[in-house]
């Protein structure tokens, strides 16, 4: 590359959690002529037994030069140069000489995400307030949404009866962040963000687990967090490549909610009714379909998300039930919601399109990132999006990870939290 | 059967906590059992096993018949499991997976493919060494 812009993805597959950390960090610098000048790392939940992660962040550090500016988080799934991977370690490293990078953190992200996002700003801009090479963009990784375990009751995401769904709405949503669980509010997250580095290109997700929700962890330097936001911000004197689309369109089928709670997140009221029976009987799921639950949301609500009208680059989806409360993903956008549909098919478009009309020439990597609900419903058939991939970036390091929700935006579009979107990252190193 | 490839596969496959149990297989035929054998399957589906492997000889005979013109993959459910049969092309093989009836099987087919993969390799690459001596 005649511009030093180098970039590096590797991988490892081993069991043993820091044989694993330096696999993936030796399978990956090894590549580069010069130490990276950032690193990102991403890992399945499979270390999380005690101790499991900090091993695996040891086992890193024992290979990485010191101070490589470093974030990344647990995922459900990847794919990269290599393959497709459940289970297993990757990064995506970068070096090159006219940059900048700095890292942020904020913690607390359920109960203060807000305070989270500003503290996370301001180590950012104070990393970057030497030098400007003129264009920025910021990497962010969530703490997703954890379901607590209550007791005597377990982990549960629905709640049946409508005495406890009530009191669920109104006082166990506000005391699970206490304990670090709940929803992740990353869209309030995001929109902080975006609003104070509006100059910034932006492009992450929230970490999971492997869908259960029982935990997720971050990573920055050679700390392991939960319930965190962590970041990293970049100058670079190449202009940045970035695109997010949609894989989902509209249904014809549409509902008002009429009341609603916990800013927005609950919905209590559809069309004046009860909102888990209103949006059942939108979706025809009778309550015996509805008692098994793993129908419901594997093989139903998985592929109906929502979305709002006038408002449609937002995207959520149904996150539990308590009573006859429905709890969104994130915050609703608008009164007026439009169920969406996904297909396979249109997955594989979405990829298709974000190349098939650019020139991946001077891209030096490509890191992307998408729901993790996409593979939960292709299965194996995420090889045709490999497939695809390979199509047009084969001789590219690239990385698609797979969080609980994603963002993406540029300075003019800013991002937004949303699910079922498939974006993009990279640098034209012709410049 | 620590030294067997295929089994070395099965033994990943079996770590993940979806997976109660994993074999290569055909009908009335088990042809490669995880290094541990049935010692090594997940507890939980010692009271089902029986009734599955009788199950799983009925489903082969589909497989058997369709493997031929392009049959992938096939699963039922029986009771609270789901028993996935990710068939070797043009062959009356499938590596077998059991996995409880709500588990992510999104995640898990991923890995089951990449076994899949991984087992056809190690089949190609025995018979080309058969091939060559």
């Amino acid at each position: 590359m005649g511009s030093g812009l180098e970039a590096a993805v590797g991988m490892s597959r081993k069991w043993d959690a820091r044989e694993a950390g330096r696999e993936v960090a030796r399978s990956t610098i090894e590549k580069l002529n010069r130490p990276p000048d950032f690193f990102l790392l991403f890992s399945t939940i499979h270390y999380k037994n005690p101790n499991g992660f900090r091993d695996f962040l040891d086992g890193v550090w024992d290979v990485l030069p010191a101070d490589t500016p470093l974030i990344g988080g647990t995922v459900a799934a990847f794919i990269n140069n290599y393959g497709c991977f459940s289970r297993g370690v990757t990064a995506l490293a970068v070096s090159y000489s006219n940059i900048n990078v700095a890292l942020g953190f904020g913690r607390n992200t359920k109960l203060h995400p807000r305070n989270a996002a500003k503290h996370c700003v301001n180590m950012i801009k104070n990393g970057l307030k030497t030098g400007d090479y003129g264009n920025k963009f910021l990497i962010d990784i969530i703490s997703g949404p954890t379901v607590p375990n209550i007791p005597f009751m377990g982990r549960k995401n629905f709640v049946k009866s409508k005495v406890g769904g009530s009191f669920a709405s109104s006082v166990g949503v506000r005391v699970f962040p206490l304990f670090g669980h709940g929803l992740g509010k990353e869209d309030d997250i995001v929109d902080y963000l975006t609003s104070l580095l509006s100059d910034y290109y932006f492009i992450g997700g929230s970490t999971l687990d492997t869908g259960d929700m029982f935990m997720n962890y971050q990573f920055i330097g050679e700390q392991v967090l939960k319930n965190s936001v962590v970041a990293l911000g970049v100058d670079i004197d190449k202009p940045v490549f970035l695109d997010s689309m949609l894989g989902a369109h509209q249904l014809d089928i549409e509902f008002d909610i009429t009341e609603s709670i916990y800013k927005n997140r609950i919905i209590t009221k559809i069309d004046d009714k009860p909102a888990k029976e209103r949006f059942l009987g939108i979706l025809r799921i009778n309550e015996e379909q509805f008692n098994e639950l793993g129908v419901f949301y594997y093989k139903t609500s998985n592929y109906f998300p929502i979305t709002f009208r006038g408002k449609e680059k937002y995207t959520t989806g149904v996150a539990g039930f308590l009573g006859d409360n429905i709890v969104l993903g994130h915050k609703a956008r608008g009164q007026r919601v439009k169920l969406l549909s996904v297909t396979g098919k249109e997955v594989l478009n979405v990829v298709e399109k974000t190349f098939q009309n650019i020139s991946t020439d001077f891209f030096p990597f490509v890191f992307m990132s998408t729901s993790n609900i996409f593979f939960n419903m292709l299965g194996e058939k995420v090889y045709s999006i490999k497939n695809k991939l390979d199509e047009y970036i084969k001789d590219i390091p690239y990385l698609l990870v797979s969080f609980a929700t994603e963002n993406a935006g540029t300075p003019a579009d800013p991002a937004v939290t949303r699910v079922y979107s498939f974006n993009t990252l990279s640098v034209n190193s012709c410049f | 059967m620590h030294d067997d490839p295929i089994a070395c596969v099965l033994d990943d496959l079996l770590k993940l906590d979806d997976v109660l149990a994993c074999m290569v297989a055909r009908r009335n035929m088990i042809s490669v059992m995880p290094s541990d054998g049935t010692d090594s399957f997940k507890p939980e589906i010692n009271e089902i096993w029986d009734i599955i492997k009788r199950a799983m000889d009925d489903v082969f005979t589909v497989i058997g018949e369709y493997s031929g013109v392009g049959l992938g993959e096939m699963e039922f459910r029986l009771q609270d499991c789901e028993v996935l049969f990710y068939v070797f092309p043009d062959t009356e093989n499938a590596l077998v997976a059991i996995v409880p009836a709500l588990s992510n099987k999104g995640l898990i087919a991923v890995e089951m493919e990449n076994a899949r993969r991984e087992i056809l390799e190690i089949m190609n690459r025995k018979e080309e060494l058969l091939v060559d001596s």
